[in-house]
């Protein structure tokens, strides 16, 4: 079917109705047909029928006229003159209603030839009838008259002869022909039923193949949309695109159930992404929140850690006052030292310092150290002065080398050295604390980065740890630690971005 | 739907050749009515007056009119008339008398030197009708259309072939229709003017066998028992041939030579069993068709054709007349 009658046929409603359009028009053919070929028949056979009584009638005509003729010839009276005027004109009038009436009679040679005979029979009456009526009015009757009428009847009658044999030849040819004629009504009459029955089988035919396809076509598009929906049931995201090609309401429901599974689809794949974004957001928050619970604790040591230093402090400050009462200068200058150190953490718990600051207080606790371990251990500071004010959190310094004292000089008895370097490098600034001490190997670095950057864990190297995540959380995640041991130094490095203090 | 009903050419093309069929079925037969029921007023009437209903030569003639009648049946009808006698010149001139008086359009007939015979052709003639002439003409008469052999010539040709048969030594009896006819006087004119050029042929007998197969065979036996001394026998007319071939075997053969006129069945198988030496065939198929072909090309048009159409002969023995039919085709 071409894409014009798809357009005309395109719903179900419109399909059985064509159907049904179908089945009326092969019972109008059949109908007509039927009307058609009966009516010719019957036409036909009316048509035999009237040639057969026309030619009769033509016939008795013609024996009737010719009997008038012999009345007016052998009796010469005026009643057979008048007589003969009103049959030559019927048999004029039946000659013509033959001729004007397109009946099969014209389809007779025989025939056709009794109509022209006929005529020259009439010529020759007429003439007769003149002749006789000449010479009935005649005063004196003459012999070359008497010879003609008598020369012309007799051509009359020689003619009525021909009439004769021409009527029976025109019937023996009439009734063949309607033999023949029967013969092929009967034989059309046959073939208008055969064809008739064809139609109708064909008709059915065509009708049942129609429909049946139809029925298909709508028994085939429930049937993919039904196992479409199946599928949709069972993963709706992974479903194609649902094709019926029906060309009827079968169509605009695949096109709006693909619709629908495209808006489902879409959906489906928005609420994965925001799942995808709230799980990595919640695992965010969740780090934010331990990476906070872990700067609440460092805090809460560290404030812990300050009790004593206060406690500590003022008790220094009124030790300190006896010894210089006492004359005991050293012991007076030690608990100063550390009366600074101490106040210098109470002062900054919450504050940023500058690394001067920082530099100053890790030298008071230097210096306390060295009170502690004398000439044991020597430090090195190598500081760039352009860092002074650079920005940073507390106690950061300090951790660091009393962790180079503790785990790496800890064993070393003499010889021992801590070097502290400060410097700007390509932007940045490096805080290094170095010592050549015991030192670890590259396991144990490799160990201990990994507990650093693991920050879930528990682990000895806490003190380190923190400052890694103290730094962190002050410079915004933007700290590289590095740990190496070469030529027997082991040095902890942070880099931290610029930032001078505002 | 993708697969919609009736999309199948091949389920179209046999509806539609059925449905074809059928119709043209109906149509076919409604045509043969209307043929029968034609309307004849507007067709040339050619009525075809033969002088013998002889199953041969002139059933040839009229096999040829009414192939021609079949061919344009546009333009004419053609109607066959018999004499109830054969060759009966009274019943032929009342059936001619009986077209004039019918006014058909033209005749197509034997010419007769009967004077009743050529008045009726006269009549016709002067009411309009046109005539035509076939295997017979009429010298010095009103205007019409001879088709047929040249009897003269071939009359001279069967004279020819005699003298070759015979080896220029025969006695001839020779066996005609009726007297009176033209056409035979003619062959008889041409085969004894060519016999008589051979001193030792000479002819001792003219009969006539009334173009009917029972005196052929009565003639056949007074022509030896009057002259046994005949050794040849000349058929210059169908009827001749057709009882010879018909009734005669070899081995019954009352003559040395025996030469006849027309290849019908019964001739032809003469010359196949030895009983008959030569055939001088003419053409019957074609001076019908040709007569009905002639008034029908122009009967709508005020001319004739020439005034003489000659139809072919030819001469037929036992050796080349294997593969000859009667000669029915045009």
């Amino acid at each position: 079917m071409n894409s014009k009658h798809k357009l005309a046929l395109n719903t179900v409603s419109k399909k059985y109705s064509f159907g049904y359009a179908l089945l009326a028009v092969v019972a109008i053919a059949l109908l007509i047909l039927s009307f058609v070929c009966d009516h010719y028949l019957l036409q036909q056979y009316n048509g035999m029928t009237n040639d057969l009584l026309e030619l009769n009638n033509l016939y008795i005509e013609m024996e009737t006229v010719n009997i008038t003729v012999n009345a007016s010839y052998l009796f010469l009276k005026n009643e057979s003159f008048v007589n003969y005027q009103q049959e030559s004109t019927n048999i004029r009038q039946v000659i013509e209603r033959i001729r004007s009436g397109g009946s099969g009679n014209l389809s007779s040679r025989e025939v056709v030839d009794i109509l022209y005979t006929a005529q020259t029979y009439l010529e020759q009456s007429d003439q007769l009838i003149s002749l006789l009526q000449q010479y009935v009015g005649s005063p004196s009757k003459m012999d070359e008259q008497y010879s003609e009428i008598t020369r012309v009847y007799n051509s009359v009658q020689e003619t009525m002869t021909y009439i004769n044999l021409g009527f029976q030849d025109a019937y023996s040819s009439k009734l063949n022909q309607v033999r023949e004629s029967q013969n092929l009504l009967a034989s059309l009459q046959q073939r208008v039923v055969v064809s008739q029955i064809i139609l109708l089988l064909l008709g059915v035919a065509v009708c049942a193949y129609y429909f049946t396809r139809v029925i298909k076509g709508v028994t085939r598009s429930i049937k993919i949309l039904t196992g479409r929906v199946k599928e949709i049931e069972k993963d709706v995201y992974s479903t194609g695109r649902i094709e019926v090609n029906s060309n009827d309401e079968f169509d605009d429901f695949a096109s709006a159930l693909n619709r629908m599974i495209g808006v489902i689809q879409t959906q489906l794949h928005t609420i994965r992404e925001n799942a995808n974004i709230h799980e990595k957001l919640s695992t965010a928050e969740i780090e934010n929140l331990r990476m906070y619970n872990e700067l609440q604790k460092s805090r809460l040591k560290l404030l812990q850690s300050r009790i004593n230093p206060h406690f500590l402090f003022n008790i220094l400050n009124i030790i300190s006052s006896e010894a210089r009462l006492e004359n005991a200068e050293k012991s007076a200058e030690m608990m100063e030292t550390t009366a600074a150190y101490l106040r210098y953490n109470l002062d900054n718990l919450d504050k940023k310092v500058t690394l001067e600051k920082e530099i100053a207080s890790l030298k008071n606790y230097v210096d306390i150290q060295r009170y502690r371990f004398e000439d044991r251990y020597t430090y090195a500071f190598d500081i760039d002065e352009h860092c002074n004010a650079f920005a940073m959190p507390p106690m950061i310094l300090q951790p660091l080398v009393e962790n180079a004292i503790k785990h790496g000089l800890g064993m070393v008895l003499e010889g021992g050295c801590i070097w502290i370097r400060v410097a700007r490098r390509e932007g940045r600034v490096v805080i290094r604390v170095e010592d050549n001490g015991t030192g670890m190997d590259q396991e144990k670095i490799d160990n201990l980065m990994d507990h650093i950057q693991r920050l879930n864990t528990e682990s000895e190297h806490m003190g380190l740890r923190n400052i890694y995540m103290r730094l962190k959380y002050f410079y915004d995640d933007d700290v590289e630690l590095a740990i190496t041991r070469t030529e027997g130094i082991t040095s902890v490095l942070f880099s931290l971005p610029c930032k001078e203090q505002g | 739907m993708s697969n919609s009903p009736m999309k199948k050419p091949i389920f179209r093309w046999m509806v539609l050749v059925i449905l074809a069929a059928s119709l043209f079925a109906l149509i076919n037969d409604m045509h043969s009515l209307a043929q029968i029921t034609g309307n004849l007023e507007n067709k040339t009437r050619i009525s075809v007056i033969m002088p013998h209903r002889d199953d041969g030569y002139w059933t040839y003639v009229v096999d040829g009119a009414q192939d021609g009648g079949t061919q344009y049946a546009d333009q004419v009808d053609v109607k066959v008339y018999y004499p109830q006698l054969n060759y009966n010149i009274d019943q032929m001139t009342s059936l001619i008398k009986r077209q004039i008086a019918a006014k058909v359009d033209a005749i197509i007939a034997q010419g007769n030197e009967d004077k009743a015979y050529q008045q009726a052709l006269t009549d016709a003639w002067n009411k309009g009708i046109r005539i035509v002439l076939v295997d017979t003409d009429i010298a010095d008469f009103v205007p019409h259309i001879y088709i047929g052999t040249d009897n003269y010539k071939a009359g001279q040709e069967l004279g020819k072939h005699l003298a070759e048969l015979t080896g220029g030594k025969a006695t001839v009896a020779v066996l005609s229709g009726q007297p009176g006819y033209d056409n035979l006087e003619e062959r008889y004119r041409g085969l004894t003017e060519i016999a008589q050029t051979y001193p030792d042929i000479r002819f001792v007998e003219l009969a006539y066998d009334n173009y009917d197969s029972l005196t052929v065979l009565n003639k056949l036996n007074q022509i030896k028992a009057i002259n046994p001394s005949v050794d040849t026998l000349v058929c210059i007319e169908g009827t001749g041939g057709q009882a010879i071939g018909n009734y005669y075997t070899k081995k019954a053969k009352q003559f040395r030579y025996i030469l006849v006129f027309d290849n019908m069945e019964e001739t032809l198988n003469g010359l196949h069993n030895g009983t008959i030496d030569g055939v001088e065939a003419q053409e019957p198929y074609q001076m019908g068709w040709m007569a009905v072909k002639d008034i029908a090309l122009n009967s709508t048009e005020d001319t004739q054709t020439s005034r003489y159409v000659y139809t072919s002969i030819q001469w037929l023995t036992a050796e080349n007349a294997e593969q000859q039919e009667p000669a029915y085709e045009q």
